[in-house]
């Protein structure tokens, strides 16, 4: 139930993000994907199956919000964070250049996912935007990466 | 089964999300871009969330940019205090020069009737300690003004005239009301004459050397210049006649109210005489 009600904040934080985003600036959405970012953590935190449920919901509350078909981002956040936790815990990621390129891959994972599964539905390339959106990945490491240690940090500070 | 499922029990679940998802991407096919139930649901799901946090977010940024971001608020407030006070005195001009230009025309109107050349000045000063007895004008001898020039209000009301000193730019009228005028004049009906001297202090005027046998002055009765003076013209309107009583000496005691308004006396006419300088009509 907890991890629910995790899950469940996490996304509205998500959306939070998201509204924010789009209040700064309409393409901030491309260049952030606080959904992307939520899978990732969730997975890497709570373990893949957190993850994949974490992704999957996130996904599909993205997709709901935004033109096209539902359920392609749900599959590429599936897919992200259920790797999330399952490769977190084969590999050493400690380091925080470590963790980076990890989120950096799965980030690029989940989006290279999304652009397939789009361009295979819809016959044709998906939306580039103007190539802003290969920034996405990093962008979205940086961010979880920082998620991640701060939330480490506050963990360890109420561990004491 | 258990036991393939306690073995690959996340690779199990992960498979089962992704197929149900799959199984939605399916069912949408047939919609084409008609949005699925699901899909109804979950963005009737978000979409109020979404709603709050955009009121929220723009509640913050109003918030953020009136309540808590003010920098260069009190330099800009300075800036436009400075720009209210030079507007103000902008207004304050203009509103002046309006009125001169009011003035002006309504003087013009009524003078040019008299078929005499003038020139209209702005009253630029009151002797404050005696305010019945002196102005000073913006007009002066570089205009052709002299001593002893008739001097009326906007309406062609005698006012005063030009005394010493007269500047290159100014000069000073002594008004009727001034206890050392004197002005001749005659009544307009029963052709009395009299000699006409401010007191001074009130802005009234005593109509001096009317015979205390003179039973035809009467109240309300309006006051002429005669003209016998050789200072100013006949015929000009000067006062009118408040109060006639008889008097200890040979002479009725006759108090006059000059027809020009003292507080509202801005525009004044110069005449000049005959053959004088000055363009007829034009100020």
């Amino acid at each position: 139930m907890r991890r629910v009600i995790e899950v469940g904040a996490g996304i509205l934080t998500a959306v939070l993000a998201a509204a924010v985003l789009a209040r700064i600036h309409p393409l901030a959405g491309e260049v952030i994907n606080p959904f992307v970012v939520l899978a990732l953590l969730v997975g890497f935190i709570r373990g893949e199956i957190a993850g994949a449920w974490a992704g999957m919901a996130g996904g599909l509350v993205a997709d709901a919000l935004s033109l096209g078909l539902f359920g392609v981002a749900g599959i590429a956040l599936t897919t992200a964070g259920f790797l999330a936790g399952f490769v977190s815990r084969k590999i050493n990621v400690l380091s925080l250049g470590r963790l980076l390129g990890f989120f950096l891959a799965l980030s690029a994972v989940s989006l290279g996912l999304w652009m397939g599964l789009a361009g295979l539905i819809y016959g044709r390339p998906g939306p580039w935007s103007g190539g802003l959106i290969l920034v996405q990945p990093g962008a979205n490491a940086v961010l979880a990466a920082a998620l991640e240690r701060a939330l480490a940090g506050f963990r360890k500070a109420r561990g004491r | 089964m258990s036991r393939l499922w306690k073995e690959r029990k996340n690779v199990l679940i992960l498979a089962g999300l992704l197929l149900g998802q799959l199984g939605l991407l399916s069912l949408q096919v047939p919609l084409g871009d008609a949005p699925s139930l699901f899909e109804k649901a979950a963005f009737a799901l978000a979409a109020p969330v979404l709603r709050a946090v955009q009121g929220v977010v723009r509640t913050c940024g109003g918030l953020w940019s009136g309540y808590i971001d003010l920098r260069g608020v009190e330099n800009r407030n300075r800036d436009l205090q400075d720009e209210v006070l030079r507007l103000r005195q902008e207004n304050v001009r203009l509103q002046a020069e309006l009125r001169r230009l009011a003035d002006g025309e309504t003087a013009s109107a009524h003078l040019r009737p008299l078929g005499k050349a003038f020139v209209l000045a702005s009253v630029i000063g009151v002797d404050i300690a005696n305010p019945y007895r002196s102005i000073q004008i913006d007009r002066g001898a570089a205009r052709g003004l002299g001593v002893n020039m008739a001097v009326l209000d906007a309406r062609g009301r005698l006012v005063g005239r030009i005394i010493p000193p007269v500047g290159k730019g100014e000069a000073t009228v002594q008004l009727v009301t001034d206890d050392g005028s004197a002005v001749s004049v005659v009544t307009e009906t029963s052709r009395v004459l009299g000699i006409l001297s401010g007191d001074g202090k009130t802005g009234q005027c005593r109509l001096k050397y009317v015979p205390a046998t003179n039973e035809s002055v009467r109240e309300g009765e309006v006051l002429l210049t005669s003209g016998f003076d050789r200072v100013f013209p006949p015929g000009l309107r000067v006062a009118r006649v408040l109060s006639v009583r008889p008097d200890a000496s040979l002479f009725k005691r006759i108090v006059a109210v000059p027809f020009f308004e003292f507080p509202e006396l801005r525009i004044v006419a110069v005449l000049f005489d005959e053959g004088g300088g000055g363009e007829p009509g034009r100020p």
